[in-house]
């Protein structure tokens, strides 16, 4: 083995355990195999020595035990789990299956947008009607925004919510004052000015 | 003027199973590729090289490789910018004609301001 940086033969293999993120945040540990040059310290990875296999072998075992606890979360997220393959026509003991047996990685990344948005199962319930959709985000905005601003002593009033195409953010416009909410940053901003707000809960209808 | 074909090294990336003897990734390449774009293996990472949807790719540079050994031979390493998943993204590698190995060498997010203030022009004239 040679090093391709340095052209050096001082090359060693080497193994340590190490973790990489899932795209859902859950973390993966593994044995990370990896050649090393003694002479100018990089390390690196070539066909000889893959990788992947260790990684994908403890990737599969983090999915099947992450199935379970997401299915569990679900039911008290959202409701009962014949409700949720019901809504979704996803044929019943699906679930079941998946938990019994591990999901596949499509149905994984079902489950974890549901458990980190479970309000996609209204969207669903509404047969994905746009009109109900928006509504469903603008409650979900509402409540965000609501709990951010619990203790501060303001209450939330939104006169609209448009999409932005910049990053795909929500904007949020106050009436009173008339600021843009795009950041945490600005956010922070606002509680400061302590305007005259309306409220917002669940009945509230998008204005035309 | 790149130095190296970028086109060239893609089509390396696309032979299966030739690459994983041609091809060389750096540990430091493969970790934060997989932070940054979700690439959490070795294969990702290639097939992403050979036929990954880059917007706004161009041209960044050629720099001579610095690494502190002594008779290092005189090595080039081309960088590009593009854009993936709406994130900047940086991408080099270099041809050692010793060992006969392609190297990818960076591949992450770009935060540099100026690329990521390019981007939010680019973007907020509808271009992305």
């Amino acid at each position: 083995m040679i090093c391709s940086f340095c052209n050096s033969e001082n090359v060693f293999t080497n193994s340590e355990t190490t973790s990489k993120k899932l795209f859902n945040g859950e973390q993966v540990s593994f044995l990370d195999n990896f050649f090393e040059c003694a002479d100018c310290g990089e390390s690196f990875y070539e066909g000889s020595l893959l990788n992947d296999n260790n990684f994908l072998e403890e990737k599969k075992n983090v999915i099947s035990i992450s199935t379970k606890s997401l299915i569990s979360r679900l039911k008290d997220k959202v409701g009962p789990i014949s409700s949720i393959e019901r809504v979704f026509d996803i044929p019943p003991r699906t679930f079941n299956r998946w938990k019994n047996d591990g999901a596949s990685s499509g149905a994984y990344v079902f489950l974890s947008f549901l458990d980190h948005l479970p309000w996609l199962f209204d969207v669903a319930a509404h047969k994905f009607n746009k009109e109900k959709t928006e509504r469903i985000i603008v409650r979900q905005a509402g409540h965000i925004l609501n709990s951010r601003l619990n203790g501060t002593g303001a209450e939330l009033f939104v006169d609209s919510i448009v999409s932005s195409k910049e990053f795909g953010e929500l904007t949020v416009r106050w009436n009173k004052p008339s600021v843009a909410i795009t950041n945490k940053a600005s956010m922070e901003g606002v509680f400061e000015v302590e305007p005259e707000f309306g409220y917002l809960n669940d009945d509230y209808e998008m204005e035309a | 003027m790149p130095f190296y074909c970028l086109d060239t090294f893609k089509g390396i990336c696309g032979e299966i199973p030739g690459r994983n003897s041609k091809v060389t990734v750096t540990r430091g390449a493969a970790a934060r590729a997989s932070e940054d774009f979700n690439l959490d293996t070795l294969d990702k990472i290639m097939d992403f090289v050979f036929d990954g949807e880059f917007s706004m790719k161009h041209f960044d540079c050629t720099r001579d490789l610095i690494k502190n050994h002594t008779g290092v031979p005189h090595l080039k390493v081309d960088s590009y910018k593009f854009i993936v998943d709406s994130k900047p993204c940086y991408f080099a590698f270099f041809f050692n004609n010793t060992t006969n190995k392609w190297v990818i060498k960076s591949l992450h997010a770009d935060d540099s301001p100026q690329f990521v203030n390019n981007v939010m022009a680019s973007k907020l004239a509808g271009l992305l």
